[in-house]
């Protein structure tokens, strides 16, 4: 379990100004900028969550999570990981975790996979049984075996990518890190990784905590969702929960008999933000609030106007969701 | 404990297998470097074959140029990671050792064993070979333990101060330059310190004290403690001119620095995790 | 004729200032590598005075008359300082810039692009020999100034002599080019190891002067270095600058002219070296 209590991590940088006269200015009074990268951050993850913590660029994501990791120590606050404080048992922490940091690699550039593996058994003490089961079981869903054998600078990104998430769980950690463990694969092989992600919680338990912009990977493994956005956290809860506070615009398609053109909604007596239609040639699109009007309600209008051959009912796509949040901050429900 | 040492056979015997593999690219690294080093020996043969240097005949400079190589090879070999801290950093592929279950610098030197130093200690090895026998030294078994010891002392001083340079990298990001330039002093020990003046003594002693890698254990190996012009010009900065004494200081040099560079690494590592990157 | 230098000089000028601003970014590394060459500078005045004064020791002479293949102590410390200047004025290392190209893969493309190769490569080095010499000289020349305070230092060069010292150092250059440019084709061909670049450096070092002046070297050794162009990148400048030609303005200009015919040489063999290479890629494809 991963307990973070009014966690903060301050950056101090000295401000440079350009030129120099602005050398000769900071050298006398060096101005310091305080930049409040995490700013009280406070979340529970239980054993065997996997827990989306998404949030743009420069939100503090990272900074957390290095906190976590025992790579970073906090300014103040609270965190535990398994009841060890990661900055403080760093090497203790380090049995227990395992981290994928996206686009760098934790193998060793120039040998052999098989021999990045064997060594990282001795360095994390995995008794030759465990070995021999572990290293099974990521050729099976991993497909490791292929490519076992090359150099690490031989692989391409998307080998590369299962080998490290192979490495990272070799020593079966109750942990698992991944900093964008999707980014830059091709879709077959972002489906492979995804699958091995649910395997390993499935088989073994491994809490999950996952940082991505590819929100497939978020409707795809998460749990739950944190997000986090100027050091503090936004927003908390599961994916259908955001979908229903935020993602209450639903779009109606109705493919009809022959081309449509936009109809007068005005009958229905909704706002234009509640109530909306587009038409293209056959099909006609009405986005509408689902809190405010029931999809009953649009349909009778539709069917009584039109000839209708096909209808589905669309969610909103995630991007929209998240754009939704970030616009209007944390909303109750 | 063990587990480290078994980790660390582990890449040394990878390293080797590159070796084998890269046979070619190494031989030639090799050779080359044998190549330069001669090509200062030519300065030697050329200029002071007859003459000697001060107190010091031709075949006795040689043995200083050797003594120089055979610490220096030894810290290349085992600790060449260091010179990468920097370059890690900058390149974000630092964190890797700080997620590792083990010591951030125990890992870093271990994970690099850079077998090119070997032909520092070939060099060394083979002029050695050529020159003490023509200088009709007899070696004790204390003599040899003394030789081992200096040795010991002078490797570790040249890990210290790489070491110490090294942790810089945690403060400002490009460190390799200083590193290089602090490092490179030692080549001033290629020659009797006597030629040069207090400062640079005094500079070779208590600074950067490369003088204790291969100018001293050359004065206890050829017995020079007798010449006036190397007790006065070059032992000066040393405390008791005795080989014990030497020694002694040699010891406690180095521990002071290896103690001085653990120090500053600790420290800058945990600014590292203060500041990240 | 004019409208043409000026287009090249448009065309290749980009690469010179391009690497001039490059090498200024580093100014870091440039510091600690004056650093390095102010190491040896010391090493070799000390290790030079201890030689001469071993030498008036052994021959029961006064130091001030010891000569040592017709150096003084005074010409020899000149010797040094001058090596170095001209080392940096002539600086005009290909190699690094080939080494870059063949690790990134350029070179192929490079290589096929007609006759701006040398040209591109000729430009690049300028730019980084511009900067180095300027580093480097005023350095050497204030440390030469300092120097001078406390050693007497036998500065004689006549107006012809400077003259010429200024054509050779430019031939100088040009052919230093050419070898690197030279052994840049050969390592491609063969092996492309780390090792031969440094080869290459410490024997041009040792052949060029930089070690010892040519003229103190070894019967064997002297051979060696007629038969090569090292001699003619570094030495036979300072050869100049030391007066060595003061009142012998024909055996100075017999001199310029052996570098130009080793100019001419070297041309052509890396014409060929070069044709080879593109040859090379264009059948088997980079």
């Amino acid at each position: 379990m991963i307990i973070v209590k009014d966690l903060r991590k301050e950056f101090v940088k000295y401000e440079r100004k350009p030129g120099l006269s602005g050398m000769l200015k900071t050298f006398f009074k060096a101005k310091n900028v305080v930049t409040k990268a995490v700013d009280g951050v406070s979340f529970t993850i239980r054993d065997g969550e996997i827990v989306g913590y998404i949030g743009p660029n420069g939100a503090g994501k990272s900074t957390t999570i290095k906190m976590l990791c025992g790579i970073l120590t906090p300014t103040s606050g609270e965190v535990t990981v398994n009841g060890v404080v990661p900055h403080k048992e760093r090497i203790r922490n380090a049995f227990q975790i395992g981290v994928v940091f996206g686009q760098r690699t934790q193998l060793w550039w120039d040998l052999p996979l098989n021999e990045s593996f064997t060594i990282l058994k001795e360095i994390y003490n995995v008794s030759d049984a465990d070995f021999k089961e572990r290293m099974a079981f990521f050729n099976e869903i991993l497909d490791i075996n292929s490519f076992v054998k090359s150099p690490v600078r031989t692989l391409s990104l998307g080998q590369r990518m299962r080998a490290d998430i192979a490495a990272a769980l070799l020593h079966n950690p109750k942990v698992l890190f991944l900093d964008e463990p999707t980014i830059g694969l091709d879709v077959v092989a972002k489906q492979k990784m995804r699958d091995a992600i649910r395997h390993m919680r499935q088989t073994f338990g491994t809490t999950v905590i996952l940082t991505t912009h590819d929100l497939d990977d978020i409707e795809e493994l998460c749990d739950r969702i944190i997000m986090i956005d100027a050091g503090r956290i936004m927003y908390e809860g599961s994916l259908d929960e955001i979908k229903d506070v935020y993602g209450y615009m639903k779009t109606v398609k109705f493919e009809c008999a022959e081309d449509v053109a936009v109809p007068d909604l005005s009958a229905l007596q909704m706002p234009a933000a509640d109530l909306s239609a587009t038409a293209d040639y056959r099909t006609l699109s009405i986005a509408f609030n689902k809190h405010r009007i029931a999809v009953s309600d649009i349909t009778d209008f539709v069917l009584k106007r039109y000839r209708v051959l096909d209808m589905s009912v669309l969610e909103p796509p995630i991007e929209t969701l998240v754009a939704n949040i970030y616009e209007k901050g944390v909303k109750s429900a | 404990m063990k587990r480290r040492v078994r980790l660390y056979f582990m890449f040394v015997a990878q390293h080797l297998k590159r070796m084998i593999q890269y046979r070619a690219d190494f031989a030639i690294g090799i050779l080359s470097f044998a190549i330069i080093q001669a090509t200062g020996i030519v300065f030697l043969d050329v200029l002071v074959k007859e003459t000697g240097l001060y107190a010091w005949t031709y075949y006795e400079l040689l043995v200083i140029y050797a003594m120089f190589q055979i610490p220096r090879g030894i810290d290349h070999l085992l600790t060449d990671n260091l010179w990468l801290v920097g370059w890690y950093i900058r390149r974000g592929q630092f964190d890797k050792y700080l997620v590792r279950p083990m010591p951030v610098l125990t890992h870093l030197i271990i994970e690099r064993f850079q077998l090119e130093a070997l032909g520092e200690l070939l060099v060394g090895g083979v002029i050695l070979a050529f020159a003490l026998p023509r200088l009709a030294i007899a070696l004790s078994v204390a003599d040899v333990l003394y030789l081992f010891l200096f040795i010991l002392a002078g490797t570790v001083i040249y890990t210290a101060i790489k070491l110490i340079t090294a942790s810089i990298a945690f403060w400002t990001m490009d460190s390799q330059a200083m590193q290089s330039a602090a490092y490179e002093v030692a080549i001033f020990t290629k020659n009797p310190i006597e030629i040069y003046p207090k400062g640079i003594r005094f500079l070779l002693v208590y600074l950067l004290p490369f003088g204790f890698t291969s100018f001293f254990p050359s004065v206890f190996l050829l017995s020079k403690f007798g010449d006036p012009s190397v007790l006065e010009g070059g032992m000066d900065w040393i405390l008791w001119k005795t080989p014990a004494g030497m020694l002694l200081q040699a010891g406690v040099t180095a521990a002071a620095f290896l103690a001085a560079g653990l120090l500053l690494w600790k420290k800058g590592l945990s600014r590292y995790e203060s500041a990240g990157s | 004729m004019s409208r043409r230098i000026g287009s090249v000089l448009r065309r290749y000028l980009p690469f010179t200032r391009g690497v001039m601003q490059e090498a200024l970014t580093y100014r870091f590394r440039f510091v600690f590598w004056l650093l390095f060459e102010f190491f040896y500078v010391i090493i070799a005045f000390y290790l030079w005075r201890s030689v001469f004064e071993a030498r008036a020791a052994a021959e029961g002479i006064a130091f001030d008359a010891v000569a040592i293949g017709g150096y003084s102590f005074g010409m020899m410390v000149l010797y040094v300082f001058f090596e170095r200047i001209v080392g940096s004025l002539t600086a005009l290392a290909a190699e690094n810039f080939i080494d870059d190209d063949i690790h990134e893969g350029n070179i192929a493309m490079r290589l096929i692009k007609p006759l701006d190769y040398r040209m591109q490569l000729f430009a690049q080095s300028l730019g980084y020999a511009a900067v180095s010499a300027a580093v480097f000289s005023l350095s050497f020349g204030i440390g030469l100034f300092v120097v001078s305070r406390a050693v007497d230092l036998p500065f004689a060069v006549t107006a012809a002599s400077a003259a010429m010292a200024a054509v050779s150092i430019v031939f100088a250059g040009v052919i230093y080019f050419l070898t690197s440019f030279l052994f840049g084709m050969i390592i491609f061909f063969t092996l492309n190891s780390f090792g031969m670049w440094q080869l290459k450096g410490a024997v041009e070092r040792l052949l060029a002067g930089g070690i010892i002046p040519v003229a103190l070297f070894p019967g064997w050794l002297k051979a060696i270095s007629d038969f090569l162009p090292f001699a003619q990148t570094r030495y036979v400048p300072i050869t100049f600058l030391l007066g060595q030609y003061d009142g012998d303005v024909a055996g100075g200009l017999a001199a310029l002219l052996v570098q130009l015919l080793w100019i001419g040489l070297m041309l052509g063999l890396t014409t060929l070296a070069w044709k080879g290479a593109v040859r090379r890629v264009v059948v088997q494809g980079g």
